[in-house]
């Protein structure tokens, strides 16, 4: 009753009161533009700092794995190359004294064996470097044949399909998707006592897919984000970097029957460092 | 006088966009339309008055279109413009209006402040964007503070006495300064920064992987 009997506020009441209210809203709605933008600000310096954390972890494997490489390699030419030319000098050095013919002949030939073993060793070293196969043939050719190794041994099924490969990528990418390949397909190997492997290969969406199909011990999403951002796993970070540098994307699950374990690479078909290289000319 | 001094500097930097470019025309406009607007015949204030309320929110609602990137934000806009501009040819021609064309005030002032709050919703949503450093924010929070700030004299200007108009409209002089001020921070903030500003190549690090 109070309500219905009081009059209605003033015009000027109304207009302060309402100004004063609009006044405020307004004046909340900067307040609290301006207060999200540095609450996200400080967010953004967070990723940008884990970012960089992640980066340095990165980086230190690839260090650590080019260190690796190089050992295993000096190790190689130290261990294999430096016996059979150590051996093939003192062959020599024995002709020059040795004047038996006979002998002289029976030396040369040996030596020319151990010269020959030098040759496929060095060749073999340079094809651990760059796969012939790739180079000259490609990625398919050099994944089939990667996969016809692995199922000649007799324990693993390996198979590959290349759906859309008809146009070959620049060989820097092809050398890339071929390493990453080559680490996940020894990773499976080493731990996942599958006994069968499957890779396809398709273009979906301007987008290049490989999947690799295993029925082993496979790892998920959750558990190669753990090992990307721990110091162990070096394999798995030299995927990431490399995943990285073609601006492309892994993921591991479990496919839709759940039988297998799926890992999945996406990269932009087009090179998308091929502006910046050409800028960069 | 501020804005002059800020399209100076614009003009020196030789950047031009178009909406600094409606900024200005803006500007010119008020200053005309004030200038002129004691000479016009009382008979006819009504259209003068509808013309300048019209001129307005087609200004505000087309720097708030280039602003918005929302393709369907940016039809609403279109379809309420067509919709405001048939109100208004019809609402000049059937209602006597007093003092104010109070009523089509009133929905100017609701329609521009909702886009301007859909433009506030998309900066937000933008965590890239530094919106205190973006020129078009610091615009339309100018015209937010203009239109709510004289929102309510406006709509209440018939049942206001001749005194009350006279001590309230200072009010809507004091939005108006604050206003142009901020168009004139935004246009400085403008012609440091550009409008285009070059996207730049989103080069990624990646570690050094040589042999391996």
């Amino acid at each position: 009753m109070f309500f219905l009997q009081s009059t209605a506020p003033s015009p000027t009441i109304v207009l302060i009161l309402g100004t004063l209210c609009m006044f405020i809203l307004v004046g909340g709605i900067i307040i609290f533009m301006l207060l999200h933008q540095r609450k996200v600000e400080g967010h953004n310096k967070q990723i940008e700092q884990m970012e960089a954390d992640h980066q340095k972890i990165l980086l230190n494997a690839s260090i650590r794995l080019q260190e690796e490489e190089r050992q295993r390699l000096a190790a190689d030419l130290h261990d294999d190359a430096g016996p059979l030319l150590a051996t093939a000098r003192l062959y020599l050095n024995e002709n020059l004294i040795n004047q038996d013919k006979a002998a002289l002949l029976q030396s040369i030939l040996q030596t020319r064996q151990i010269i020959d073993e030098t040759i496929m060793l060095v060749r073999n070293i340079s094809h651990n470097l760059m796969p012939p196969t790739l180079k000259n043939f490609g990625l398919e050719s050099a994944v089939t044949d990667l996969f016809q190794k692995i199922s000649g041994s007799g324990v693993v099924n390996a198979s590959s399909r290349f759906h859309d490969y008809q146009e070959r990528m620049n060989e820097e990418r092809e050398l890339i998707v071929f390493r990453v390949v080559q680490e996940l397909i020894n990773n499976i190997l080493k731990h996942s006592k599958s006994s069968f492997i499957h890779l396809t290969q398709n273009l979906q969406d301007e987008k290049f897919f490989i999947r690799i199909h295993h029925d082993g011990r496979g790892i998920l999403q959750a558990d190669f984000d753990r090992l990307n951002k721990s110091y162990d796993g070096l394999g798995l970070k030299n995927i990431s970097s490399r995943m990285r540098i073609m601006q492309g994307q892994i993921s591991f699950e479990r496919d839709i029957s759940q039988t297998y374990f799926k890992v999945t690479l996406e990269l932009p078909k087009a090179d998308p460092n091929a502006k910046l290289k050409l800028r960069s000319n | 006088m501020l804005l002059p001094v800020c399209y100076l500097i614009l003009f020196l930097n030789k950047k031009f966009s178009i909406i600094p470019l409606l900024l200005g025309v803006y500007g010119i406009f008020c200053f005309l339309f004030l200038f002129f607007f004691d000479a016009f015949p009382l008979d006819k204030i009504k259209y003068y008055q509808t013309f300048y309320t019209t001129f307005e929110y087609l200004i505000f609602s087309t720097i708030l279109y280039f602003n918005i990137r929302s393709q369907k934000t940016k039809k609403i806009i279109l379809f309420f413009s067509l919709l405001f501009i048939v109100f208004q040819v019809i609402y000049v021609s059937s209602y006597k209006i007093l003092r104010l064309d109070t009523i089509p005030i009133g929905i100017e002032t609701i329609l521009i402040a909702s886009y301007i709050i859909s433009f506030l919703l998309e900066l937000l949503k933008d965590s890239r964007t530094q919106f205190s450093k973006h020129y078009c924010f610091w615009i339309n929070i100018g015209i937010l503070i203009y239109l709510c700030g004289s929102f309510f004299f406006y709509i209440l200007i018939d049942s206001l006495s001749r005194e009350e108009v006279l001590a309230f409209g200072k009010m809507t002089y004091i939005v108006e300064i604050i206003k142009n001020l901020l168009f004139g921070i935004s246009l400085i903030i403008f012609s440091k920064a550009g409008f285009k500003k070059e996207v730049q190549e989103e080069i990624r690090p990646a570690p050094y992987l040589d042999i391996t």
